[in-house]
């Protein structure tokens, strides 16, 4: 029996639109660290209207941007309204790597006051990734004092 | 891992059924595709089915943690068919196996003890 939920998916799987689906895959791949498992060709023969790539445990899908639907890129739009967040071992190595293949930094790696390290990348096709490694295991009471005292000092700072 | 290229692609903590079926499968020796769908359903008894889809994600990502690797064998008139190549357990591989069945095998002594795998446990299933 086909199950319903693929089991090698999560729940959320985001689907990137970008402009040349091929580069974004090589970039994906080579900076990131994604695997590809196969495309499809759109019936025009030129654009890719769906690729699978694997990062980590988890997978995301990259088409090609048809700006005569919905499915318009971050090129196009001008921005984007989303952040793809990662979770891996070395946030300082993967980010030094994304940053050295051609990466945008919005924000440097740095310890977080709620227990990450963590930094903010675009990737050349304005997607915005945020890196992280977790340091410190808080709970919900201690994160949000923590948030409490951050925003305090904040505060006083303006 | 392969560190030299894959930063992100360390090994995922969780290990799915799937994942496990395919160590089972090859700890017997290298195998294809094929034979792995089988065994699951061999040594389920048939209740667990391992499609198509789901076997070769499982076994990209076994490749990409470097848990299995292809072994470089195929006939010229296997190469067509996915589910022709063959594979076999990686040194960290067979580790991650020997690991996770001393893991199950801890849980399954446990469930045991405290009355989970009794005859009556069984028939309140049923």
């Amino acid at each position: 029996m086909t199950h319903p939920i693929p089991e090698d998916f999560h729940t959320i799987t985001p689907q990137l639109v970008v402009k040349g689906v091929s580069d974004a895959i090589a970039w994906y791949t080579s900076a990131l660290g994604a695997n590809e498992l196969f495309r499809n060709t759109a019936p025009d023969g030129t654009r890719i209207m769906h690729s699978e790539l694997l990062l980590g445990d988890s997978r995301f899908f990259v088409v090609d941007e048809f700006a005569e639907g919905p499915m318009k890129s971050p090129a196009t739009l001008g921005g984007t309204a989303v952040t793809l967040h990662l979770y891996v071992h070395d946030v300082d190595a993967m980010f030094d790597r994304a940053v050295a293949a051609g990466a945008t930094v919005l924000m440097k790696v740095a310890d977080q006051f709620w227990g990450d390290r963590y930094g903010m990348i675009a990737d050349p096709f304005g997607h915005r990734w945020s890196i992280a490694s977790r340091i410190e295991d808080m709970s919900p009471r201690e994160l949000h004092e923590r948030a409490e005292s951050w925003a305090s000092d904040r505060k006083e700072r303006s | 891992m392969n560190t030299d290229t894959s930063a992100a692609a360390e090994p995922a903590a969780t290990m799915t059924p799937a994942v496990f079926h395919v160590l089972l499968a090859l700890a017997r020796g290298k195998s294809h595709g094929y034979r792995v769908m089988q065994d699951v359903a061999l040594v389920t008894d048939g209740e667990t089915r391992l499609g198509p889809g789901t076997l070769y994600r499982t076994i990209q990502r076994m490749l990409v943690d470097g848990l299995i690797e292809e072994r470089e064998m195929a006939l010229h008139d296997e190469t067509s068919d996915d589910r022709r190549r063959h594979y076999q357990l990686t040194p960290k591989g067979l580790t991650v196996a020997k690991k996770e069945a001393r893991r199950l095998a801890t849980l399954v002594d446990v469930a045991r003890q405290r009355g989970l795998l009794s005859k009556s446990a069984k028939r309140g299933l049923r």
